[in-house]
């Protein structure tokens, strides 16, 4: 698995705009948690959001998932105006999502798990009085999928015996599986090892190309790794914006790092 | 219901797969599964030769709370939506059976309009409960159960009040005069043939692809969102069909007893639905109908020695259970056979 930045070589994408957010906001209270954030994600685009916690990167995300409405601004997928929209609509115009804590059905076999995702993508999932075994096109789907993830041996177990690494591949195979069009990563690596960082990366890198993907992540070596775009946020609001060598360099990226962080823990492996 | 003392150890993404514990050999359980199947409806249809009449009648009964039953354990075990108000489809089941009964004897006439009667009930406060969940949702079904029943109280000039419907026997189609199902054994395999049917389809539900989508909904319902799935929609779907099998329930029932009175559909019913799925085994459909008959039996049994006071016993038989067979009856069984403790529920062996 060679770490990526190799295949595609992904810019800002250079495609049509798959996402756009124009001025959205979420308001808790008083609380600006997302202050009025614009953003373009073309097709193909490899674009990370870093910052320190409560940046409102998650918030973000879920502002875009549709798993919390906007206070203002407006959210536009592939150019439509999807602001109001619920969120199991707008996962059905392409959107996936993986959380920041595995969020899985635990009481359910790895494989099940998948099988979930892909029975809903081929549009069996309403069928009500045929044994789901007889529609072998989603198992042989979701094997390949445990197979792409890492899983492979792991088809029978349940998504609560898994270790936490395990998870997150299940994770990411779940939400491959409805073959989105912007797939939203929130700390895919959070919690793993060096090598299942690495790993992922690879994973990553093996994408579609034509994939949108969006990443919250806090490994900067996956983000300089993966990214084509950076996106920084501070405070609710997107500080800097560039390709990974501006933002390395730039003084005001730093600076928002300090109050929380020392700037050596932040670029210390970049 | 998981079982966590099993807890794997963190592994590397590098490292090769592993061999699935449940691969190998088929579970016993499993190689058994089609044999007791089929060994449990021969048992089932011979019954009118082995049984005598009053015997056959709780047989009867038992099948008729057995369909009850399981229809909920689709919502409660399989859904994971706990409704204590499933004796309102029941209700709507029975009820219209018999009032149907006035126009037409035709037994499946009475039984399609049940049921449909029932479905559209299930929708109509379906469409309330399923956006409620935990408490509200017990609160919601029991005071739409409640409502049903003084509904049915008071209503007399249409459903007769506390004197309750007495219903004629049913023919099993319209040139048969009803000489067919004239017997007690003939209207047994009526009886039972309603049983099957409606066992048949929530079987097929809890094995589709929307059955799995149920067993996503319990396990997670915001991940299902997240993947594209109306959670609405789906709950709502599976309210239809336990509604509408628990409805042909209470249809078979006025068959069967030829009367209906609130009595027969009031809390107590709903309340003991619930217990019946908890002793018989959540989340296997066979369970609750072991459930039922337990229930069944042991009311008949104890009523001659307690009177009134059987539900004593019932009450003490359902906090054994609970202490001493996590599983319910089913479960019982299943760990005879070494099958794994916890519910998984396509691969459940089944009568």
């Amino acid at each position: 698995m060679t770490p990526a930045g190799a295949p595609g070589a992904p810019g800002d994408g250079g495609g049509a705009p798959v996402l756009e957010l124009r001025e959205v906001r979420k308001d808790y209270g008083s609380l600006k948690a997302v202050a009025g954030v614009s953003l373009t994600v073309r097709a193909g685009a490899r674009q990370a959001i870093i910052g320190p916690n409560g940046a409102g990167k998650s918030t973000l995300l879920d502002l875009v998932s549709g798993t919390t409405r906007a206070s203002g601004g407006r959210v536009l997928v592939h150019g439509a105006d999807v602001t109001g929209l619920a969120e199991h609509r707008r996962a059905r115009l392409g959107i996936a999502k993986t959380f920041q804590r595995s969020n899985l059905f635990d009481g359910l076999p790895a494989a099940d798990n998948v099988k979930i995702a892909v029975q809903r993508r081929t549009g069996v999932a309403r069928r009500w009085l045929r044994p789901a075994s007889n529609f072998t096109v989603v198992a042989a789907r979701a094997a390949e999928l445990l197979e792409l993830a890492g899983l492979g041996g792991r088809a029978g177990v349940e998504a609560g015996q898994l270790s936490h690494g395990e998870r997150r591949q299940l994770e990411m195979a779940i939400a491959l599986a409805v073959e989105p069009a912007l797939l939203l990563l929130d700390e895919p690596t959070a919690g793993m090892s060096r090598s299942e960082s690495d790993a992922f990366v690879g994973l990553l890198a093996a994408l579609p190309a034509a994939l949108s993907v969006v990443l919250i992540e806090h490994d900067l070596d996956v983000v300089f790794a993966v990214a084509g775009t950076i996106t920084v946020m501070a405070a609710g609001a997107v500080i800097a914006e560039g390709p990974p060598a501006e933002i390395r360099a730039s003084p005001e990226v730093q600076q928002a790092y300090l109050g929380a962080h020392r700037a050596a823990d932040l670029f210390e492996r970049a | 219901m998981s079982t966590p003392e099993s807890r794997q150890a963190p592994v590397s993404l590098a490292e090769g797969p592993r061999p699935s514990p449940a691969a190998g050999s088929t579970p016993l359980g499993e190689r058994l599964a089609w044999p007791l199947r089929a060994a449990t409806v021969a048992l089932l249809v011979a019954a009118p030769f082995l049984l005598g009449d009053f015997r056959l009648l709780l047989l009867g009964d038992i099948l008729v709370y057995g369909l009850l039953a399981a229809s909920l354990d689709l919502l409660v075990g399989y859904t994971g939506l706990p409704s204590l108000g499933h004796a309102a489809f029941f209700g709507v089941g029975g009820y219209v059976a018999a009032l149907v009964a006035k126009t037409t004897v035709n037994g499946p006439v009475q039984l399609a309009v049940a049921v449909a009667a029932a479905a559209l009930v299930a929708l109509g406060t379906g469409w309330l409960a399923v956006r409620t969940r935990g408490v509200y949702l017990l609160m919601l079904t029991l005071a739409f159960a409640q409502l049903l029943y003084s509904l049915a109280l008071t209503w007399t000039p249409v459903t007769g009040g506390a004197n309750g419907l007495p219903v004629p026997r049913v023919s099993l189609w319209p040139g048969d005069d009803g000489s067919l199902l004239a017997s007690d054994q003939a209207l047994y395999w009526y009886v039972l043939a309603g049983f099957l049917l409606g066992y048949l389809v929530l079987r097929l539900v809890v094995g589709s692809p929307f059955g799995r989508a149920l067993a996503g909904m319990r396990e997670n319902e915001a991940r299902m969102r997240s993947l594209g799935y109306s959670v609405v929609g789906c709950k709502l779907a599976a309210f239809c069909i336990a509604g509408a099998v628990g409805g042909l329930a209470g249809a078979l029932f006025v068959q069967h007893q030829l009367f209906i009175s609130p009595s027969n559909i009031s809390f107590e019913l709903s309340a003991v639905s619930l217990v019946v799925v908890v002793i018989g085994g959540v989340r296997t459909l066979y369970g609750p109908v072991l459930g039922a008959a337990v229930f069944v039996l042991v009311r008949e049994e104890l009523s001659s020695v307690l009177a009134d006071h059987w539900q004593l016993g019932l009450g003490a038989l359902f906090i054994l259970v609970v202490y001493l067979l996590p599983g319910g009856v089913a479960g019982l069984g299943r760990r005879l056979e070494g099958w794994r403790p916890s519910g998984r529920p396509a691969t459940e062996p089944d009568p």
